[in-house]
């Protein structure tokens, strides 16, 4: 063979074997799944990513009940709606409070996001375009009337309101049949003492909820699920090692991705070469890139939902720091601070950071329900001083005026179980009381 | 002095007749319906205590109302049914107790369901409920009252039904 037509081949091999070595070092070519691009397959996590606090069905005055929506199927069948309905929007209209009260005593169904939802949030989860419902950025209420009305209504804050319009009827299928699931009956403040307060916030007597024992997910199959949802298959190239405290340290690339998971089950990701390589990501793209990452981080019988976004910028490449928060049988689950715990930073189509607690219910504890009865009138006169302190009130009306939300939740306690309580925000506080005993978590 | 011992007697006998009247008002082992008839007639509604219901008189079609009102803290509230058997009101179940807390609020749901044998349970609900409420403050204690009539839904229907078929309420005709 010729001698030279040899040094060609080498020459071409040597080169296309560096070009090789160049992209996967610097990620050049970065698969289509990674970048995020929303496929049929993680539609339905998409879907699954943004889920109201609460869903009521109010079926007339006097007569609401909370569905219990444990694996968020009922909102499934409401987002649809939702999504057909804001869809063919044709205007928004702002709308006074006592319009919106108005609206609210016909037939209809109330989703509640506490912690307000980004409206970009809703509409990446419901796989419209990115644009905006209006001028407001958060969104606290949904009205979704199920009669003859085909608008749908917004409760942005306090004192703001709109009414979505558009052609459609917002009929959810089985709304006649929901109430007709055992839930529990629930009233309004006002209802309950309508001489002193117009208060809509509603309240039920009972307080029936379980805390759990929880246990790190640090058992092997845990670690290489959460290594491989992170590195993917960079992870069989990668160092492993144990610290001192019993955490595992995954590197690869010497440090360019670091990954820790403590034995609390906390799991920290960092990524320094995602800001080399530029790379357009719509807002949803983002969103889903992040929903992905978290689903496969947790088990799959969890529900983990976005309730936070921020925008990043770095030199030119524009991210998104999400938030989420997890759901038990469909209760929130946060820090006492009322922070989620579950940070995702998405930049030029990558992770760039990641940082969450990832643990698993193992045992269910009943609660002693010795106050069971009137458990929100005996928390505030239980905690009545507490209250008074940080949020002050000149009397019972004023203090029922002020009561913004009331919702069940899960609070990590120091040993990051799940405990059982209620999340109330009056005024501009949030307290957490445990519902075994009325208790305020501090 | 025997005239002046029987104006002592006099005086004692009025004294006691007086303070029997007042209590007289209390929570009774039973009410006949003209009893019950009486205090709907002299009962001033905005004076009392019971903000919810907010009429003497409530007709609903579910099997539990709402209880509220507004008092003082440390006072007690005792709650007391009584269902209609004939022409009498009896007592159902027991009476409940709650001591006012510091907002001088109270509420509570009110079951409407007569337990009628505890094992096995069955449970007839009242159609027509007497409501007794007693609040004590230290020595003095006043008296709220409410009449609960319960109809059932279906039989709602049935005379909605029994309307339309007179012709009463217009139906809306399809072609």
């Amino acid at each position: 063979m010729n001698k030279g037509l040899i040094q060609n081949i080498v020459i071409v091999v040597l080169l296309a074997t560096s070009l090789l070595l160049i992209s996967i070092r610097f990620e050049l070519f970065v698969a289509s799944g990674s970048a995020g691009a929303v496929t049929s397959e993680n539609k339905t996590a998409l879907r699954y990513s943004v889920m109201p606090g609460s869903i009521t069905l109010r079926l007339g005055p006097e007569n609401a009940v909370k569905i219990v929506d444990k694996s968020g199927f009922y909102y499934m069948e409401i987002s649809r709606v939702l999504e057909e309905s804001i869809g063919s929007r044709t205007e928004t209209l702002p709308i006074t409070a006592s319009d919106y009260r108005t609206k609210k005593e016909s037939k209809g169904i109330q989703l509640n996001f506490d912690p307000a939802i980004d409206h970009r949030l809703l509409y990446g989860s419901l796989f419209l375009e990115d644009g905006s419902l209006g001028s407001f950025d958060k969104i606290k209420e949904i009205w979704i009337p199920q009669g003859y009305d085909t608008s749908i209504y917004l409760a942005v804050d306090e004192a703001t309101y709109y009414e979505i319009k558009n052609p459609k009827l917002n009929t959810v299928s089985g709304f006649g049949n929901f109430d007709a699931l055992n839930n529990k009956k629930y009233y309004s403040i006002s209802e309950r003492f309508p001489n002193l307060t117009d208060n809509d916030v509603l309240i039920s007597d009972e307080a029936r909820l379980p805390s759990f024992v929880t246990q790190a997910m640090v058992e092997e199959e845990d670690i290489e699920r959460i290594l491989r949802a992170l590195l993917g298959s960079k992870y069989d190239f990668s160092g492993r090692v144990s610290d001192i405290d019993g955490s595992t340290v995954v590197s690869y690339d010497y440090g360019r991705e670091i990954v820790k998971i403590t034995p609390e089950g906390k799991v920290f990701y960092y990524n320094k070469s995602v800001g080399l390589q530029r790379q357009r990501m719509s807002f949803t793209d983002a969103m889903s890139i992040a929903t992905e990452l978290v689903s496969e981080i947790g088990s799959e019988q969890e529900i983990y939902v976005i309730e936070g976004v921020e925008e990043v910028q770095d030199g030119d490449s524009l991210g998104y720091r999400f938030s989420f928060s997890k759901r038990i049988d469909g209760v929130r689950v946060s820090l006492k601070t009322d922070e989620p715990v579950i940070r995702v930073l998405v930049m030029n189509g990558r992770v760039t950071a990641f940082e969450g607690l990832f643990r698993k219910a193992v045992v269910e504890v009943d609660n002693n329900l010795s106050f069971g009865e009137n458990a929100v009138l005996l928390i505030l006169e239980k905690n009545y001083d507490y209250i008074q302190e940080r949020e002050p009130f000149g009397g019972t009306s004023e203090l029922l005026d002020n009561i913004r939300s009331v919702e069940y939740a899960y609070i990590y306690s120091p040993e990051y179980n799940y405990i059982a309580s209620y999340r109330m925000v009056i005024g501009d506080t949030t307290f957490f009381f445990k519902i075994e005993d009325a208790e305020v978590i501090t | 002095m025997k005239r002046l011992g029987l104006i002592i007697v006099l005086l004692f006998a009025t004294v006691l007749s007086i303070s029997a009247l007042g209590f007289a008002d209390g929570a009774a082992e039973q009410y006949s319906v003209e009893e019950v008839a009486e205090i709907a007639d002299e009962i001033q509604i905005d004076k009392g205590f019971v903000d919810k219901p907010k009429d003497f008189i409530l007709t609903t079609v579910s099997d539990a109302f709402i209880l509220s009102g507004t008092a003082k803290e440390n006072d007690k509230l005792t709650i007391t049914l009584y269902k209609r058997v004939g022409n009498s009101f009896v007592p159902m179940g027991e009476s409940v107790e709650i001591k006012i807390g510091p907002l001088g609020i109270f509420t509570k749901e009110v079951s409407l369901k007569d337990e009628q044998t505890k094992s096995p349970k069955e449970t007839t609900v009242s159609k027509e409920t007497f409501v007794v409420l007693e609040l004590k403050r230290g020595d003095t204690v006043t008296w709220d009252y409410r009449l609960i009539r319960f109809t059932d839904d279906k039989e709602v229907k049935k005379s909605l039904d029994t309307l339309k078929s007179s012709a009463l309420v217009p139906t809306a005709t399809v072609k």
